[in-house]
């Protein structure tokens, strides 16, 4: 709405903003008048999927409702019964009175049976009881206290307190106080409190608690209409599910108890064993880099599918270890064999340890049986089954693999060194070589860098006769003239030279007619 | 104004869920309140008249100076004033009786508002000068304040409520009804 400007009203409507307890009652109204309006919408085109929801949400707070409505009448009658003797016609005649007051002054039920047990007592009667309970209904709208604050005053003024009362309403006399005279202190508040009650109850606040309490009494009927079925279900649990669950308990208690035992014993063992792993590999993680190692060094050469094929065998020869160590450590002797979790725990490393010397000497010859990682476990006097093996072995399984890795990585290098002539020779364009010597690669690349050499620098030599003694050209030579030897470019060695002149000279012989001249 | 208030509730509510009923019986509802409050609207801007309520009221904004006529004191351009009378169906500020607008008029130009409320709190009848003179002039013209928006929501109210009212509870009518008939 525009602000500064004039604003006329014509129309209001109530608004559950800032308020409280009043926005909480609304709200509530709402949300379950909207719920009920979707659902039921939804429930005609969605069967009655919805609506049963919301049924048994209505029907859970109605029986709800309804079970703490029945204690408190039970309460009230059984109140009635010891005090004023009152018989069944009066008490169902008192819960018709509060039904009423109820529906007509707005309060809850659940707050006015406290009240008229409590005046009651005091007064003996239940006709003066439900007199006094208007009188507390009134004081309490007047105070905005609750019916069974206000009833308590009320008690205490009957029986002689009037001072209690006082407190609230100071214009009771101090004469009235002294004498005790309950009637007197009634009439000098009157003139507050009369009408007070109906007065609230008309207010629309008022209106609105009337209604809530019209919607919970509603709700209670709904719930005293499902009692009987919640009543019948929970004597079912009661007396069929309960006991035949004890009993079925009872009959196989212990069976179930040493399934869970069994399994749960497993489970340690199990948890265990994978302890022991990840912290052999925790405690050994250098181990673990030079496996690592091993395979950037396996895969940096050449013959990558021959080291793929070494590696799979290597880590194969893992496998196997780890499958041996899980079947002994899951076999009945588990639990014995996990006890002494620092043997089983070498047994581990151990077999971890000849698993990875398997690893380097299958990718260092590439070739080998993967199986002779497993034929080294003999060697270093390890028990596959029993892993009756110490801590020294492992450390003389880890000794050997360092070797082994050393010697796998000199082999590694020359191969590099091979690979790196080889593509040098590449430049050259050659291809196909079955040599893999370094040595013998580098001599081939500089041949082949020397015959570029000469390749691009062949000197050009060409034969020239002095004037006057013919011309070479011309084919005029004649008679020992001079002749003059032109070389263009750079000549390598003396015998290049040599080979030069000479197929000059016989180029100049074969221009002569083939006369048979030789100038050499 | 009209002593008593017809508040309405659950209008929200229920023409949510009509909605899925019958969508023209929500636009039935919302016919006759906007019926309402253009009728309303139309009648105020009809209090406007063409000429300036009086003749020292300046048909222009003044340039300067501080009383009447001067700067600050806005021209009588009726076109304008009409303009900004208007029906809204927004919702107000909430009051402390928890209740808000459900449709107003409002009167947002400076001038028309000046003639709408001059008057209302300073009687004329205390002190003199031209603000008095003002204002007794304004009064014997045109009445006492609530000139022109009020002037019409205090002589229409009760028929705009009544009339919304019962739309409205024929709108909750056709719904339970549709309710009633699904349930079946």
């Amino acid at each position: 709405m525009a602000v500064g400007s004039i604003v006329a009203r014509i129309l209001t409507e109530y608004s559950d903003k800032g308020t409280k307890q009043a926005v909480k009652d609304i709200s509530k109204m709402e949300k379950k008048f909207g719920d009920f309006s979707n659902k039921a919408a939804k429930a005609f085109g969605l069967a009655a999927l919805a609506a049963g929801a919301f049924a048994v949400k209505v029907g859970f707070d109605a029986v709800k409702a309804a079970t703490e409505d029945q204690k408190s009448q039970t309460l009230l009658a059984n109140s009635l019964r010891n005090t004023v003797g009152a018989t069944d016609a009066a008490i169902a005649s008192t819960e018709a009175y509060i039904t009423q007051m109820q529906a007509e002054f707005g309060v809850a039920d659940d707050q006015l049976r406290p009240a008229l047990a409590r005046l009651a007592a005091v007064t003996g009667s239940v006709t003066k009881a439900q007199t006094l309970l208007g009188v507390s209904l009134d004081i309490a709208a007047a105070r905005n206290i609750d019916v069974e604050q206000a009833s308590a005053l009320v008690a205490k003024a009957y029986g002689g307190n009037i001072g209690a009362l006082k407190k609230l309403f100071p214009q009771i006399s101090a004469a009235t106080v002294k004498s005790k005279d309950f009637a007197g202190a009634l009439k000098e508040i009157s003139g507050e409190t009369k009408g007070a009650a109906a007065a609230a109850a008309n207010t629309f606040a008022g209106q609105m608690e009337r209604i809530k309490l019209a919607f919970g009494e509603a709700s209670e009927s709904l719930g005293y209409k499902l009692l009987p079925q919640v009543k019948a279900f929970a004597d079912l649990i009661i007396t069929k599910a309960i006991p035949a669950i004890q009993k079925f308990v009872d009959e196989n208690g212990n069976r179930i108890a040493a399934g869970f035992k069994t399994s749960i014993s497993y489970g340690i063992a199990f948890a265990k064993l994978m302890y022991d792993v990840f912290s052999f590999v925790a405690r050994n993680a250098k181990v673990f880099v030079t496996l690592g190692a091993i395979i950037v060094a396996a895969f940096a050469g050449a013959k990558v599918a021959a080291a793929t094929a070494a590696l799979i065998k290597g880590i194969s020869a893992i496998i196997k270890v780890m499958k041996a160590l899980r079947t002994v450590s899951l076999a009945a002797a588990a639990a014995e064999a996990l006890a002494t979790g620092g043997i089983s725990a070498a047994a581990g490393a151990a077999a971890f340890g000849v698993a990875l010397i398997g690893v380097g000497l299958a990718a260092k010859k590439f070739n080998d049986d993967s199986d002779k990682s497993l034929a080294t476990l003999g060697k270093f006097g390890v028990d596959a089954k029993n892993f009756a093996v110490t801590a020294d072995d492992y450390t003389k399984g880890i000794d050997g693999m360092t070797n082994a890795t050393n010697g796998l990585t000199t082999a590694t290098n020359d191969q590099i060194k091979a690979q790196k002539a080889l593509d040098a020779l590449k430049k050259f364009g050659i291809k196909n070589i079955s040599s893999t010597d370094a040595i013998t690669l580098e001599a081939v690349r500089k041949n082949q860098l020397k015959q570029q050499k000469l390749g691009i620098s062949s000197p050009t030599i060409s034969l020239a006769a002095s004037a006057g003694h013919g011309n070479i050209a011309g084919n005029t030579t004649m008679n020992g003239g001079n002749i003059t030897v032109n070389v263009a470019g750079s000549v390598v060695s003396q015998g290049d030279l040599v080979a030069g002149i000479k197929n000059g000279l016989e180029v100049i012989y074969r221009r002569r007619g083939g006369s048979g001249y030789a100038v050499l | 104004m009209a002593d008593e208030v017809v508040i309405l509730n659950g209008v929200k509510e229920t023409l949510t869920a009509l909605k899925d009923f019958d969508k023209d019986a929500v636009k039935r509802f919302n016919k006759v309140i906007n019926s309402e409050l253009s009728g309303a609207e139309r009648d105020a801007k009809g209090l406007i008249s063409e000429d300036p309520p009086m003749s020292g009221w300046r048909k222009a904004d003044a340039a300067k100076g501080r009383t009447r006529g001067g700067a600050g004191w806005p021209g009588w351009n009726p076109a304008e004033i009409k303009s900004k009378i208007t029906k809204t169906k927004a919702k107000g500020k909430v009051q402390g009786d928890y209740t808000t607008s459900a449709g107003a008029l409002l009167n947002k130009s400076a001038a028309g508002s000046i003639f709408e409320v001059a008057g209302r709190k300073t009687k004329s009848s205390m002190g003199g000068g031209s603000s008095a003179q003002f204002l007794r002039t304004l009064g014997n013209r045109f009445g006492q304040a609530s000139r022109v928006v009020w002037r019409v929501v205090d002589k229409d109210k009760a028929r705009i409520e009544q009339n919304v009212a019962k739309a409205l509870e024929e709108a909750k009518a056709e719904l339970k009804k549709h309710l009633s008939r699904e349930r079946v």
